[in-house]
């Protein structure tokens, strides 16, 4: 990694609206990108991430401090220049009707073609060669209005991929996917920087899902700085939890949740012969208020999840009785009927 | 492709065999056989028929294919721009602003009791119409940068339109008779006073204007995008901005110096194409809107000749067609959203 130049630089950033000091949202910012970087961009809303990928994309000034790729400074590119050094997905919901996935991922040649807009055997290549890394070739034919959502997405980073840039930034790419969307974007985020060796920076809000397929995050704090490092670094530092600090939920650190503050605690104890019975059992309990124990006590009711050839049961012992239920809801009624 | 082949093959056989209808129908029939001689000044043919042919039919035919070519590709390229499916060079005021610029042109030399050579009295009045559309257009562009819903735009467009008409309507009241006259007759809308030299300026005007239009489709088609992903897939926005609105302005400008405000085609003939053709693709839009755009304004010209003595004015044309075509494209609209 330091045998390799930056493909990207910032130095002394302050970033936000307008041009004046008013308007500063981050400041102080230095990073760097490498090329085969995958960086996520961590931060509560309004934290200014929108703004610092608008600002490394052009569409914002930066308030002061400078941002140079290839050791120039961005605003010295010309717009073809810049647009074949960096391409972006963008929020931006666009009405995107009666056009083909290839005339939409063919827009992302823009800065290569001539006047006429005319492609080439290459660049037709190029565009063929980005459906194909995305997977979606056969919807080459297919209307924009077709398509899903996470087919949507997939086409408007083809197209961004067309563009044939060494740096590919996006705004939460995985917004509005439902999970296996999300998972399939990041996925396939992975497999441009390892195929392409290109530089990925995006922002996102699931935390969950980066923690799993992501290496490298910024995060920016509550104090509006800028943490970079491994999430897990980040968890065991604090910097995760104090970012996303909220009085009524606190952090657990073994699974990286944030869970509800709970104010009263009762008592159960919860034991059993089957891990994943036991497991979610433990999971509604939490959400409904109950301490589990390990040791039994004498007055909080226990818990055994009995697992048999015929399924799961739950047999529940409270002040002296004993029932058995067939299913968690049963389970949680029970208890808290007294 | 075969699709575009076909749709394209029905829109240049249409303006054909509408540019020949225009030849031939009207008071007097001149038929298709002596069109011949008449082209090559053959003595066979009645020296009235060449008088007609020359200096009535041939002038308005092709003044009312490029006027409504013009028009379609200036209200596509504004919708393209403006993202917005309802602009059009009469809803966004640039019509009223051509009006303002005619009205000054027409009714100041007329106050300063100024006699001008025809000739350049003429290139007066598209100098005008062109500041009158671009000054409407400069400011709805300054505007769109203040205000970020297009909506208020539109909105803005037909205010400035008022006000303009109240300028209009004041230097009315202070001028001659035979001023007003010619202003009132030009605010009806003809394709029929672009005559003689005229008739060649106003061609190679559009015809320049709908050259360099080709020019601007790879941005076109980039911009359906938005203007942000525009930016980052190396469009020089600013620069272009000004190409658009100057062009725009100078193909309906000119249109509207010459012919008067004509409605609806340059608002309408873009939708039109868009559900026939099912693309958004400018490589086909842009031709294809000077082709239709041409027949519609051709087939107008056509209606209002088509009651023998009573000419129809071609804006009531328009609107009678137009309007209708406007409700139906709003009504399915609305049934789409609410579905």
């Amino acid at each position: 990694m330091n045998m390799m130049r930056p493909i990207l630089t910032a130095k002394e950033l302050a970033i936000g609206y307008g041009k004046t000091e008013k308007g500063c949202i981050l400041r102080g910012l230095n990073f760097d990108i490498y090329p085969g970087d995958m960086i996520c961009l961590m931060g509560h809303n309004g934290c200014g991430k929108t703004t610092l990928l608008r600002t490394i994309s052009r569409l914002t000034s930066p308030i002061h401090g400078q941002i140079k790729i290839r050791d120039r400074n961005i605003f010295e590119y010309g717009s073809n220049e810049f647009a074949g050094l960096l391409s972006v997905v963008l929020t931006d919901k666009i009405d995107m009707i009666n056009m083909s996935v290839f005339e939409v991922v063919a827009l992302g040649r823009y800065p290569h073609t001539n006047m006429w807009g005319k492609l080439t055997r290459t660049d037709k290549k190029i565009i063929m060669d980005s459906l194909e890394i995305l997977g979606i070739v056969d919807l080459a034919g297919n209307q924009m209005e077709e398509l899903s959502d996470g087919q949507r997405q997939k086409v408007f980073v083809a197209r961004s991929l067309a563009q044939d840039t060494p740096i590919l930034l996006l705004d939460e790419p995985t917004t509005y996917l439902d999970l296996p969307g999300k998972l399939e974007i990041l996925r396939l985020l992975g497999k441009i920087v390892r195929e392409k060796k290109v530089a990925v920076l995006f922002s996102s809000h699931d935390w969950q899902l980066v923690l799993e397929m992501v290496g490298w995050i910024w995060l920016v704090g509550g104090d509006n700085k800028l943490r970079v490092g491994v999430p897990e670094d980040l968890i065991l530092s604090g910097d995760f939890e104090n970012c996303f600090r909220h009085d009524k939920f606190i952090f657990n650190r073994q699974t990286a949740l944030f869970q509800e503050r709970k104010e009263q605690m009762n008592h159960v104890c919860l034991c059993g012969n089957d891990e994943d019975g036991i497991i979610w059992t433990g999971h509604a309990l939490k959400k409904e208020n109950f301490m589990i124990d390990e040791m039994h006590k004498n007055d909080s009711p226990l818990i055994y999840v009995n697992s048999s050839k015929q399924g799961c049961v739950w047999i529940l012992k409270k002040n002296g009785a004993e029932k058995t239920l067939n299913s968690i809801e049963d389970l949680l009624v029970n208890l808290k009927t007294r | 492709m075969t699709r575009y082949k076909t749709i394209f093959t029905i829109l240049i056989f249409s303006v054909l065999l509408l540019f020949i209808i225009l030849l031939v129908v009207g008071p007097v029939t001149i038929p298709i056989d002596s069109f011949w001689d008449i082209l090559f000044d053959n003595n066979s043919v009645p020296k009235s028929w060449k008088a007609i042919f020359w200096e009535i039919r041939f002038p308005k035919t092709v003044t009312a294919f490029m006027a409504g070519a013009a028009l379609a590709v200036s209200g596509l390229i504004m919708q393209t721009y403006f993202g917005n499916p309802l602009a059009g060079p009469f809803i966004l005021g640039v019509h009223s602003g051509a009006s303002l610029g005619v009205a000054f042109w027409i009714m100041a030399t007329g106050v300063a009791g100024l006699i001008l050579p025809e000739i350049f009295h003429d290139m007066g009045l598209i100098l005008f119409a062109v500041l009158g559309s671009s000054l409407v257009l400069f400011l709805l562009l300054f505007l769109s940068r203040k205000i970020p819903g297009k909506l208020v735009l539109l909105v803005m467009g037909l205010v400035f339109g008022h006000m303009a008409g109240g300028i209009i309507n004041i230097l009315v009241s202070i001028s001659s008779a035979d001023k007003i006259r010619t202003f009132l007759l030009w605010n009806l809308g003809s394709f029929q006073r672009v005559t003689g030299n005229q008739l060649v300026i106003f061609t190679l005007v559009i015809l320049l204007g709908l050259i360099i239009s080709i020019f601007l489709i790879k941005h076109l088609n980039l911009l359906l995008l938005g203007e942000h992903y525009a930016r980052t897939s190396g469009m020089n926005v600013e620069r272009l901005k000004i190409f658009f609105i100057l062009l725009t302005a100078l193909l309906s400008g000119t249109v509207t110096a010459f012919c008067g405000p004509i409605a609806f085609v340059g608002i309408i003939t873009p939708h039109m194409l868009r559900r026939w053709i099912l693309s958004n693709n400018h490589s086909f839009l842009l031709p294809g809107c000077m082709l239709l755009g041409g027949c519609m304004a051709m087939f107008a010209e056509f209606v209002s000749n088509f009651f023998g003595t009573v000419t129809i004015p071609i804006n009531a044309v328009m609107g009678l067609i137009g309007a209708p075509v406007i409700f139906l494209f709003l009504w399915k609209r609305k049934i789409v959203e609410e579905s």
